[in-house]
């Protein structure tokens, strides 16, 4: 388990499916995919099946310190020989959306990432109108490349953004400078 | 065959890959690919019964029309019809016929045949941040720079950078000929 202060996050268990599945294909969520598709309850358990042999994922739920599951983040691509990952599998339970619970996921995910893992460099890729965009301000983070018109949802063609933090940048901005 | 200007796209076969194992084992033809690992007669097998089965990538080796001579292959990863894109990948040009122009022509018939005949509305290539021959490349053939992944491959004793060139198909249909180059 990776402890924060508002937020705990643990391994994704069967027993999170549901949940999932439920968060997922609610609109308000799926709106804020890359994908229109909806899940099926039997292939988020192939899914989940899968995850267990890839060294390439790391799924982890979201938890209040009272045990009470809030979302979903996680590592995906994770690529041993260049050092880094992608921040992913982001979702969060729609009837409780609370952007500092978001936030200390993605700095615990980050931690994690570059003090255990021996990540370089960490990406995410989000939509570019999208004002979540935000958080990464904080963390060291930096736009890196505009996917112009790269996905279609919502019946038009969206740009997105790919972000990138180096471990470098973020040591800097965890430990601070000249101390 | 997919013809361009000068050169013709046509499918890999059996008997190219031989060619194609002595272009990937060669550290200077393949020097600007992403990954380090040799490959053998037996992956390079897989990699192509993978290839035939496979809807999502293409690969063509380029030939010159003129003598019909094989002198290089490119392809198309990632096709994804929802969003009408393609990622343009792994071109390589024989050493012996590098800076001739190849390139652009093959990526221009390329861009013609995603925008024209298989629909797509978005074409995007990754670059080493160094190979500046391939930005020039893309660039002559009306992609657009659209941002660098810092530091995220190791290649030569450090972390390269990798840019995004991309073209869309209303860019295209402004000012370019059918082979694919600028005006």
């Amino acid at each position: 388990m990776l402890k924060g202060r508002k937020v705990n996050l643990r391994p994704l268990g069967k027993k999170d499916l549901n949940l999932i599945v439920r968060w997922r294909n609610d609109p308000r969520v799926l709106r804020s995919f890359f994908s229109p598709f909806l899940i099926h309850p039997a292939g988020q358990e192939k899914w989940f099946e899968s995850l267990q042999n890839d060294p390439k994922r790391l799924v982890f739920i979201i938890e209040t310190p009272e045990g009470k599951p809030a979302g979903m983040v996680g590592l995906d691509n994770i690529d041993r020989k260049n050092q880094q990952c992608e921040n992913g599998f982001l979702l969060v339970d729609p009837d409780q959306p609370d952007n500092a619970w978001v936030f200390e996921s993605v700095f615990l995910l980050m931690e994690y990432a570059f003090k255990e893992l021996n990540m370089h460099r960490i990406y995410s890729i989000t939509y570019a109108e999208r004002f979540e965009n935000d958080w990464f301000k904080f963390t060291g983070w930096k736009q890196e490349v505009v996917l112009r018109q790269s996905v279609f949802m919502g019946g038009k063609f969206h740009d997105r953004i790919v972000w990138g933090v180096l471990r470098d940048d973020w040591f800097e901005s965890y430990y601070g400078t000249g101390e | 065959m997919i013809c361009g200007e000068g050169v013709g796209l046509r499918h890999v076969l059996e008997e190219d890959l031989e060619l194609l194992a002595r272009w990937r084992n060669d550290r200077l033809t393949h020097s600007m690919f992403y990954s380090p690992f040799l490959m053998s007669d037996a992956a390079l097998q897989n990699w192509y019964r993978a290839l035939l089965g496979n809807p999502d990538r293409m690969r063509f080796m380029i030939e010159r029309l003129e003598d019909k001579a094989t002198i290089g292959i490119i392809g198309f990863e990632h096709i994804n019809y929802r969003n009408q894109e393609a990622e343009l990948a792994g071109l390589v040009i024989d050493l012996a016929e590098r800076g001739r122009g190849w390139g652009v022509k093959a990526i221009g018939t390329m861009v013609r045949y995603a925008f024209e005949d298989l629909n797509l509305h978005r074409l995007y290539a990754r670059i080493y941040g160094s190979n500046r021959a391939a930005r020039r490349v893309a660039e002559k053939a009306g992609l657009i720079y659209e941002g660098q992944l810092r530091q995220s491959v190791y290649h030569n004793w450090g972390y390269e950078d990798v840019i995004y060139m991309s073209i869309l198909r209303e860019e295209w249909k402004h000012g370019q000929r059918s082979d694919g180059s600028a005006e």
